[in-house]
């Protein structure tokens, strides 16, 4: 499986060509998107893609591989820049708040609309809770914990536990709710729209978890001043 | 830390906690006694003397408790403890209850293989939706607060939901609570 991981994370590199790399990994589209890298990169490079739209290469393949590859043993920390890790993380969030979340709470409304009042209402005030607890999560990071990176003196260490625990948390909910869903409400036929909005919440949790990966990995170092590792 | 697992004998009489070291000296436990409930125990397990007017106080601990007695002993009282062995047990019965003690507190508890909950899960489920702490179950139901937490692990691992508000909203699907009675 190791031997796997190094073989695939080789082949990306700053000098292949974009189109390659996203042929290859199209789940990487996602990273371009948040980074800012327009599309229609024609015969270009990773790196001349990058500094066309004024971003680091090194940082963007860093993300792409915590994204594919789940390790930290190779991120170097101390060469990425801040600014386009916060600016992706930003542009996850949006995504997140302008269009996952209000997309699939009009879905499960859809798909509940035949349900009775009680189930309907118990997972909508679910599903509120989980958007709500989600926007406060993003806008404490935005507010307080990206800024805080800039000031080294003043990384809020004490930040640093709840926001991998809220990590944990953010991931329970979503599970909770797709369980809810698939085990507990006793639809009386079989539903296209069901399926699809469950594969649609399986694809936000495992957006999520890679978010959340990707501020362990990156920001959560930063916030501990780089001391130490665990 | 997992396979050696500390014990710690709570118990007035040195013949019985002598008697205890010497039987589990032979075994994977590790063991330490008090002839009083500490304020705070370093230990994976806890055996007590219910001799003791202080031991009800151990159960604060969170950990399993287990009741070492030597005489006849009043069964609702012994009903809060995660076991009961007698001084009079064959040293391998008592052995084999304390590693039981041991696996049933792991994740992996047998009896979260089931598949509906059990009546008594499923009253322990309504006072999580309703809001109640752990200790407050423990007391309305006469159990030990490591036993509720056990029932708690098992709901979670058969339903597969792990925070309160996806319990809550469990608990009112099945229809054991009514929606208007958690606002
Ligand atoms: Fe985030
Ligand atoms: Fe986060």
């Amino acid at each position: 499986m190791n031997n796997m991981d190094s073989r695939s994370e080789r082949f990306i590199s700053p000098s292949m060509k974009m189109a390659d790399l996203i042929n290859s990994e199209p789940d990487l589209l996602s990273v371009v998107n948040h980074c800012g890298i327009i599309l229609g990169f024609g015969e270009d490079s990773v790196e001349e893609c990058c500094k066309r739209q004024g971003k680091d290469p090194f940082t963007f393949l860093t993300i792409c591989r915590i994204f594919l590859f789940d390790r930290s043993s190779e991120v170097d920390c101390g060469k990425i820049r801040i600014d386009d890790v916060t600016d992706y993380l930003r542009g996850c969030h949006d995504s997140y708040k302008e269009i996952w979340l209000p997309q699939l709470e009009k879905e499960i409304a859809s798909v509940l609309s035949c349900r009775p009042e009680a189930q309907r209402k118990v997972i909508s005030e679910f599903f509120g809770k989980f958007r709500d607890e989600l926007k406060i999560h993003f806008e404490v990071e935005e507010k307080k914990i990206f800024p805080s990176l800039y000031e080294i003196g003043k990384r809020g260490r004490g930040t640093m536990k709840v926001f991998k625990e809220e990590h944990g948390n953010i991931g329970e909910n979503i599970q909770d709710l797709i369980n809810l869903l698939l085990k507990y409400i006793p639809y009386e036929k079989s539903d296209p729209e069901v399926i699809l909005v469950l594969s649609r919440l399986y694809s936000l949790k495992r957006d999520l978890a890679i978010h959340s990966r990707i501020e362990d990995y990156l920001i959560l170092p930063l916030v501990r001043g780089g001391k130490d590792h665990e | 830390m997992n396979d050696k697992t500390k014990i710690l004998i709570i118990s007035p009489s040195e013949i019985i906690t002598n008697g205890l070291k010497v039987i589990l000296a032979r075994t994977e436990f590790v063991v330490d006694s008090l002839a009083d409930v500490p304020a705070t125990v370093d230990a994976g397990m806890i055996l007590v003397d219910p001799v003791l007017t202080s031991y009800n106080s151990v159960f604060s601990f969170g950990l399993p408790v287990v009741a070492v007695i030597h005489a006849a002993y009043d069964e609702r009282s012994l009903s809060q403890f995660s076991e009961v062995i007698s001084i009079y047990d064959q040293p391998q019965v008592m052995v084999r209850k304390l590693r039981k003690v041991v696996s049933g507190s792991a994740d992996s508890d047998p009896l979260a293989d089931g598949k509906e909950l059990s009546p008594r899960e499923k009253e322990i489920l309504v006072c999580v939706a309703k809001g109640m702490l752990n200790k407050e179950i423990a007391y309305k139901y006469n159990l030990s607060i490591f036993t509720v937490m056990t029932h708690r692990k098992n709901i979670t691992a058969k339903t597969g939901i792990k925070s309160i508000a996806g319990l809550t909203a469990y608990a009112i699907l099945q229809g054991l609570i009514d929606i208007e009675s958690i606002k």
